[in-house]
Order: C-alpha cells, then structure tokens, then sequence
C-alpha cells in the first residue's frame, strides 16, 4: 500500500521535479570538483554565459572597477547587478541552489506551456516532459556548471508559458528581459506576438502592435537600468560581442572557426550574411505557421539554438525541452534515431577534440571544427526535420478533418494524435511535399 | 654603478668645475668611463663597461647648429629634443641566473628583465602618442632593432610609478614599450661605440670593440640611459651607455681561477682617450685572499646591500698604459665550486603551471631570505590574449592562502580583439623569511588568423615581471661603519637595486590551421546553405499526401490538400 502510494508520487511530474532538483543539489554539494571541471567546458558554456566570468565579472565590479573596460566580462549588466546584490557570485552554496531551482522553474514552464497547447490532462504526458527536460544530460551538466544560458532558457520558457496562458503583459516582460541578456530571443517578438494575439478562452486577444510597444517600453526601461549599474561601456561589450563577434574561444557553433580563419577585408560582409541567416527566417516561419504560433516559436527557438553567434549545449536543451510538448510532431519526425544517435556520436566527439587540441595540445583546430560541423549539422538537419513533420501534421489533420471524421470517431481508445497516425497507417496514406511551390 | 645616476645630478657642479682643467673641450661637456670586475662565487665573473657624458642644453632654440655637441651623438640627441623627451632608457637583456650568482640581477641596475625595452618621460601634449612613436622609431634605427610598438595598443602607460623619473619634470607621461623577443646581437654593438665619444679606438672602448669576444659573453646586456636637461639641472643634461656580461674563469679543464686583462680582452691596457675625465677600471673584491697585481686603491663602500671592498686603477695613469693588471687568489690551483652559494636577500621567479594549450597558471615565487618583512610591488604586463583571472588570484605562503599580504591589486585588462596589454601590479607584503607564492590562472584568447605572427608555432615571450622593492635605502656613499657607532656591513635594504625581475616566458598560442581559410569559409556556407534550402523547400512548397499502394497494387489517388479544401 505504502510503496504504491510511494511509486505513484515518484511517477508524479511533482516527483521528478524534487527528485531532479535533489539530484541536482547532491551533485553541487557532493562532487564539486566536477561541477568546477564542468564549469571550463566550452560546449556547456560560451564566454557570454561561462560562470567563471560572471565570477571574474562581479569580483572586478565589487572592487569598484567597471568590468566593461576590458575584454573580460560579456554578461549583461542585469546579471552583474544580480549575482553582485542578490545571489553573490562568490557564494558557491547559493548559486547551486538559484541554478538547481531555476531548471525546476523551466520545468514547470514547460508543463504550462503543455496544458496551454492540449486538452489532454494526463499526468504521464506531464511527467515525461519533466524528465526528458529534467533528466536531459545538456540541462543537467550546463545546470552543474552554471551557465547562464539554463537562466535565459527559464526566463524564455516563463515568457512563452505566460504568452500561451495569454498573460500579454508577463510575457512581454520576460520576453524584454531575456532578450537582454541573451539578445537572439528578440526574434521571437513576431511569433509570441502572434500567439498573445489569438483569443483564449480565458482572456480575449491582445493587438500586436500593443504588446510590440509594451515590449519597446520594457526594453527601454531595462536599458535604463543598465546604464545605471555600468554606464555605457556595457553596450559594446554585451551586444556588441554578440553582433560583432570578438571573442572567438571556441563553442560548439558555427562562427568561431569561421570568423577565426576569415580575411579582415571580408569579415564584415560574412558577420552581416550570419546575422541575416538568423533574422530571414522569422517572417515566412511566422507565415507559413500562423495556425500554430506555439509551434511557429518552437521552430524559431531551434534555429537560434543552432545558429546564434554563442551557442551552447543548453541552447539545445532548450529546443528539446519544447519538443516534449509536442508529442503530436514527435511522432511524425522522419530521422528521431539518426538525429539522437548523432548527438551521442557529438557528445563524445566533442569533448574528445576539444582536449586533442586545447588541453593536450596535439591536435588543432580543425578536429574540434569537425566535431562541432556534425553538431550543426545534425541540428540543423533536426530543425528541418521538426518543421516537416509539424507540417505534414498539419496536412494529416486537414485531411482527416474533410475525409476521415467517421473512421476517427471509432478510436476513441486511443488519444487525438495516436488515432490520427493509426487511421493514416491503416490507409496506406502518406504526407508528402511536392515539387510544386506553395501558390 | 658608483657614479650612480642621481648623483651625478648633484654633483653637476663639481663635474662642471672639474671640467675647467681641460679647456679644448667645449661648454660644460664632460665625459667619463669605468670598467667594473665583480667576481661570482661560481667561478664567473661579471664585467661592466660605463661611459658617461654630461652634456650642456643645446639652447632654447634648439636648432641643428647648436645641437652639435663635442662629446655628445646628435643622431642620439636630436630625435629626444625634438620629441620633448626629457628621460630615456633602452636596454637589452639575455637573462640572469639569480641562483648561481648570488645577486638578484645583473650588476647594472638599470638593466631591464630580459629582452629589450624601452622606456621614459615624455612632456604632456595632445601628440605626446606620436611622439612616443617618432622616438622609439627613430632609435630603433639607430640600434638595429626594432623598437616601435607594432600598434598603438602596444605602449605601457601605468609603470610611471615603477620607473620614476630621476629629475623633476612637471607634466610629463612614462611611456613603456617591451620587446621581450628582441636579442643582443653584433648588429647592436656598433651603433653603441659609434655613439661613444671614443669609438671604440681608444680608451675603455677599445676593449669593448672586439665582437668575437664580447659576444662569447653570458647574461648580456646593454643599453643607454639619457636624461635630458630640464629646469631643476641647469641645463645640464647626461647620458650614460652601458655594456654587461659574464665571463667563466676557471679554465675548461679546471684550473685556478686566475686571470688578467689580458686574458679577459687579449688586449693590454689601451692608450686613454684624450677626452676622457676619469678612466677607471675597478674590481668589486668578494673573498679576502683576492689579489691583484699591480695594487690598486683600496677604499669600502655600499654595494647591493653590502658594505664590499672596491679596489680602483686610474688607467690614464702612464704607468698602467700598455701594461697588464692580474687578478688572483692567494693559495688556489683549482677552483672548487662551492657547496652552497648565498642566495640573494630576495629572488623571484616565475613558471607557468597547469599547463594546458589554452589555460594556465603563473606560480610567481618569491623568496626573502632575510629576516625582516619587506613591502614591494609585484607587476606583470601580458599582450591581450593573455586572460587573467583576477577572483581566483591566490597569495600563499607555506601552502596556505593569505589574502591579507595582497594589499593591492591595479589591474587594467587589455580590450580585445585590439591589440593592447593588460599590466597588473600586486601591491605585496613579503613576510620574514618566507618563500611567497602568487598564483594568477589565466586562459589564453584564440586570435584570428590574422592576427598570427608569422612564426605561430614558436609561441610568443611575456615580458619580464618586475618585483619593485619599496622599502630600499640610498647606498650612502660613506659607509655607516666609518661614521662610527653602527658597525653594520650587511643590509640588503640598502642597495640601488629596487626592481628585481623575473625570466622571460614563451607561451603558446592555439593556433588555426592556417592553410584552411578556404576550406572553412566553403564547408561552414555549405552547411548553411543545406539548412536554408531544406528550410526554403519545407516553408514554400506544396504538401499533400499520396496512397502508397500495397505490394502489386498502383497508387489509387493523390489529392491535394487545397483541393480537398475547396471540396
């Protein structure tokens, strides 16, 4: 009787939570010498989110000096000002606990987006987004070496949930907040915009351009606090780093080596080309997606996670962490088994290159470039991958909706997208893209 | 080292009474050279060439006619008064074994740490940047050496407080420029005699102009220091050139360690340079049963934190000229070398530890031997792709931390991706008797392609780290104890040498693979590019869905979904 009562909570999304969070905390208080060691790994954290620089940053800050002046410290202000007054940098205890708890507040971010996007209230659906998200070897190890990305993602997840619940104001808020500290979300104005605008059942739509001059209004609010805590200095070595791309330790992305090993004269042109590449896809993914914009954010937030000029592994946690909210996607992808063995086959790749070439020396850069080309690769091909069987989702539900409503009606036993996928496979039906164009 | 640089300020005037003795030489000109012996208690010696000129002010004007000194190289003069330079020291170093030799460097204190370097006082302007450049420039030139900053972000401005000036300039910036990579070589050495009054025919000179032995020498260094008139000297100014190196007496095979002028510069006394003030060979006398043949005048003084025995030679004497002077010790025929050897009062050092290709640790050591504490500044200046980490800076002493002696940290990082520095100074407290151990992790930056010198693999020199000790005393000219009273002979706070520096490092740096701009530009887009046309098809093309027939059966229909909409 106990042990089932016992099993059953354990199996509660509740459950994993606390069982992740202590996991977590056992780890920070168990073995610091491992979250240390975690802490120096590029693939978990950039120089723009590396704990060790936050630490240098709020040192040099409670010294009195400006840590902007010199090519030290890329975080933004608000975290200076944070992990200065707030939660002090230099105490390990407190920072463990903020890190442990801001994954648990991303997960329960997830599950909010999960009941705002479905009608199904199964807990078991809501415990596995917990611990796929949870239990995610990219959240868990960037959670254990602080990076701050796991702050921006809970900040992004809180912004997302609260659009979802059509909370305009909330959302705004976080969204202003976490696109100043990490600067990429700012692309996901156009689609949370989108999806504040859509009427819920609880709260009635809210016009785009309202929530976009919120949105301006927070912005410039928090800008404002910025110069209050570090002048103007903080600019060009915050956003600045992120657009012009100066400090080229390598990360698992795509521009390091790249801006590593390209002629001065060109420099400028290729940093516009890798700019707009993140940019030009916002407007058609907001078009061809308007029915869904949950699902149009979702697709933005994986090619950010792929191609922003700073990528980290927890970028990806991130985007898989969405994914678990979309089971209906899920199980159209046509690669799921390439794409994850791919990642196992990056993950030891990766660290594998990396200390061929920076730690013993014998390598260079060119096998850690190789590593972190599969890595893009595989995300990139991943991204496509969602985007087509979200549409070919959308085309099954069409269809279904004009030709198969009866057959439908008598698999009940089954949830919505289950039943779809049955009744298709038993057609013999399949989604396919044609060679014509869309008009 | 005796004529040591402020006096001479001081005694300006007795120099420029002095000078009246000889009048075929012009204005206040006077001109003086000394070579100093110092036996090591290796069984080396250390030999020091000074010449030193005290020079008018070319006048007001400070036009070209009236800048011709007698004495003086305009080509060293010129370029100083037209950039307003009122101080200047460049300096060549090839390193100094501080455990063997039992001093903390070498004999000339204004030697830098190893490498070369240039620094000084330049007059307050808004081009006071340009100037700085036309100088070392210039010079640069006239050392065969390189001495310009490769860019702006190269000039030291924060160790004014390390390298004071010696007279008081008001409004004046201190310009520091190191070339921790640059070299003695024979290219050096003739521009410095050319500059010589004597050139190196006659007088001390003539001993320093033969190549194929100077350049046999160890721990080499050169350089010449220039303060230019100012207000508080009346217009006197000097310069003085210096040559440093250390020779092995004791012979291949072992023997005693017996030597002689002769046997030093296979040269006999030279005949003196008419010009020449004073002309004095001098030897720093270590041991008691050390001799030397023909006697010279015994006097004592303060040296380096001891009160030694100076034995001198006027060698403008006509008994010396032509002559030979042996130097010997009583009873030795064969050197032994010693068991242990007097570690200078304070020594430090400097190695990279947890070394990793792109991270590292400087564990700087410093030890005093002495039993008193002593306060210094320890100060350290990295190219900008040297990133240090300044939270996790460590002081330790007997392995155990001691935030408490770090009284100070001035830390002014460098701003990449432009070239610059970064220069710190640990304001330190060294306690008695204690080896002091400061620990500052720091990763290294990945530079652009670019930005590779073109001998990548080699690695880069850090310049030297400068230990300024700020608690020294003046090496009075009298010692205390012929005053009197206080019968102290030993007192390592009483020397001249208040920087005590450290090796020159080579570090690394991660490189590219340089032969593959190419190849990444087109891999990376190639990537690209796969995901924007995957992205491309996805977003614009149609979707619909076809039945796949089952085995030996046609496809029944294909419907389009816009179709089935209109339906």
């Amino acid at each position: 009787m106990q042990s089932n009562r016992l099993r059953r909570y354990a199996t509660s999304p509740q459950g994993v939570l606390i069982a992740a969070t202590v996991i977590r905390l056992s780890l920070f208080f168990g073995v610091p010498s491992l979250c240390h060691a975690l802490e120096r790994r590029p693939e978990l954290s950039t120089p723009l989110t590396s704990f060790r620089s936050l630490h240098e940053g709020a040192f040099i800050y409670a010294r009195g000096s400006n840590p902007y002046d010199g090519g030290v410290f890329y975080h933004s202000p608000l975290y200076l000002a944070y992990f200065t007054y707030i939660v002090p940098a230099s105490s390990y205890a407190l920072t463990a606990i903020f890190w442990a708890l801001i994954d648990a507040a991303s997960a329960l971010m997830l599950v909010k987006i999960w009941k705002a996007r479905s009608k199904d209230r199964d807990p078991r659906r809501e415990f596995l987004i917990v611990t796929l998200f949870m239990f995610n070897p990219y959240t868990l190890l960037s959670c254990l070496a602080r990076s701050t990305t796991n702050i921006d993602n809970a900040i992004l997840l809180g912004s997302i949930a609260l659009a979802a619940e059509g909370q305009s104001l909330g959302a705004t808020i976080l969204l202003a907040l976490v696109s100043h500290t990490a600067v990429y979300p700012l692309l996901l104005l156009p689609p949370i915009a989108m999806l504040l605008n859509r009427k819920t059942a609880r709260r009635p739509s809210t016009s785009v351009l309202r929530n976009a001059l919120i949105y301006i209004l927070i912005n410039a609010g928090f800008t404002g606090l910025n110069f209050l805590i570090a002048g103007q200095s903080w600019i060009g070595q915050s956003w600045g780093v992120v657009v012009n791309v100066t400090d080229l330790t390598p990360n698992v992305g795509m521009w390091w080596y790249f801006f590593t090993e390209m002629f001065d004269h060109f420099r400028t042109f290729f940093l516009g080309v890798f700019q707009l590449h993140n940019l030009i896809y916002v407007a058609p993914v907001c078009l061809r997606l308007s029915d869904d914009p949950l699902f149009a954010i979702m697709v933005q937030v994986g090619i950010i996670s792929t191609w922003k000029s700073y990528p980290a592994l927890g970028d990806m946690a991130l985007w898989a962490g969405l994914l678990g909210c979309f089971p209906d996607v899920v199980s159209n992808l046509r690669h799921p088994l390439f794409t994850l063995t791919v990642h196992l086959y990056t993950s030891i790749l990766l660290p594998l290159l990396h200390s061929l070439w920076l730690l013993t020396g014998t390598g260079n850069a060119n096998f850690f470039y190789a590593a972190t080309m599969v890595y893009g690769l595989n995300a990139s091909l991943a991204v496509v991958d969602v985007l087509g069987a979200g549409l070919r989702l959308q085309v099954k539900r069409k269809a279904a909706a004009a030709l198969l409503e009866d057959e439908l009606r008598t698999h009940t036993d089954q949830g919505e997208s289950g039943r779809l996928d049955d009744v298709w496979e038993r057609k013999g039906w399949s989604v396919v893209q044609f060679t014509g164009s869309l008009i | 080292m005796l004529l040591s640089s402020l006096s001479i300020l001081i005694f300006a005037p007795i120099y420029s009474t002095v000078s009246k003795k000889t009048p075929q030489i012009s204005h206040d000109d006077a001109f003086y050279e000394s070579l100093t012996l110092h036996p090591l208690p290796d069984g080396r010696m250390s030999v020091l060439f000074e010449f030193e000129t005290i020079f008018s002010s070319p006048g007001a004007s400070g036009s070209i006619p009236q800048s011709h000194h007698s004495l003086t190289p305009p080509a060293l003069l010129l370029p100083l008064a037209a950039n307003n330079v009122s101080e200047l020291t460049i300096s060549f170093t090839s390193g100094w074994d501080q455990g063997r030799s039992s001093a903390a460097g070498l004999l000339n204190f204004e030697s830098s740490g190893g490498g070369g370097e240039i620094r000084g006082w330049l007059k307050d302007g808004n081009d006071v940047e340009q100037r700085w450049s036309a100088v070392t420039n210039a010079l640069g030139g006239l050392f065969c050496a390189g001495l310009g900053p490769k860019d702006v972000g190269d000039n030291v401005r924060d160790f004014g407080g390390i390298y004071p000036p010696k007279a008081d300039f008001e409004n004046a910036t201190h310009f520091l420029l190191s070339h921790p990579e640059s070299h003695l070589c024979t290219e050096n050495l003739t521009p410095f005699l050319s500059l010589l009054p004597s050139k190196g025919l006659s007088g001390i000179s003539a001993l320093l102009a033969q190549p194929g032995i100077i350049f046999s020498w160890a721990s080499q260094s050169e350089g010449i220091e220039v303060l230019m008139p100012s207000p508080s000297s009346n217009g006197i100014g000097r310069w003085k050139g210096w040559w440093e190196g250390v020779i092995d007496l004791v012979p291949e095979k072992g023997g005693s360690r017996r030597t002689s002028i002769w046997k030093i510069f296979n040269k006999h006394i030279p005949k003196p340079f008419a010009e020449a003030q004073t002309s004095v060979l001098r030897l720093i006398v270590e041991d008691d049963d050390m001799r030397a043949e023909p006697h010279g005048t015994e006097r004592e003084d303060w040296i380096d934190g001891k009160v030694r025995t100076i034995v001198e030679w006027d060698l403008q004497d006509q008994k010396v000229i032509g002559g030979d002077i042996e130097f010997f010790w009583e009873g030795e025929n064969s050197f032994q070398y010693p068991r242990t050897i007097d570690p200078p009062p304070i020594t430090v050092t400097r190695t990279v530890v947890d070394k990793s290709a792109s991270d590292g640790t400087f564990k700087i050591i410093i030890l005093n031997n002495d039993g008193y504490e002593r306060r210094a500044i320890y100060s350290e200046i990295w190219p900008w792709w040297v990133k240090g980490w300044m939270s996790e800076v460590y002081v330790l002493v007997a392995e155990e931390k001691r935030p408490g002696l770090l009284e100070q940290l001035s830390y002014n990082p460098s701003t990449p991706p432009k070239i610059s520095t970064t220069t710190l100074h640990f304001h330190l407290t060294i306690p008695a008797s204690s080896k002091l151990v400061l620990r500052i992790p720091f990763s290294k930056l990945t530079l652009k392609y670019t930005e590779h010198r073109p001998d990548a693999e080699r690695g880069i020199e850090i310049p030297s780290g400068v230990l300024t000790l700020l608690d020294t005393l003046p090496e009075s000219r009298t010692p205390t104890a012929k005053n009197g009273g206080d019968s102290e002979t030993v007192n390592s706070r009483r020397t001249g040498r208040k920087r005590i520096y450290t090796n020159r490092l080579l570090l690394d740096v991660p490189t590219p693979d340089f032969s593959m701009p190419y190849n990444v530009i087109i891999m990376s887009s190639t990537v690209m590019a796969v995901f924007f046309g995957l992205m491309q098809g996805a977003l614009t093309r149609k979707w619909g869905w076809v039945e796949i027939a089952p085995a030996g059966k046609k496809a029944k229909n294909q419907i389009d979904v816009d179709h089935i909409k209109s339906e």
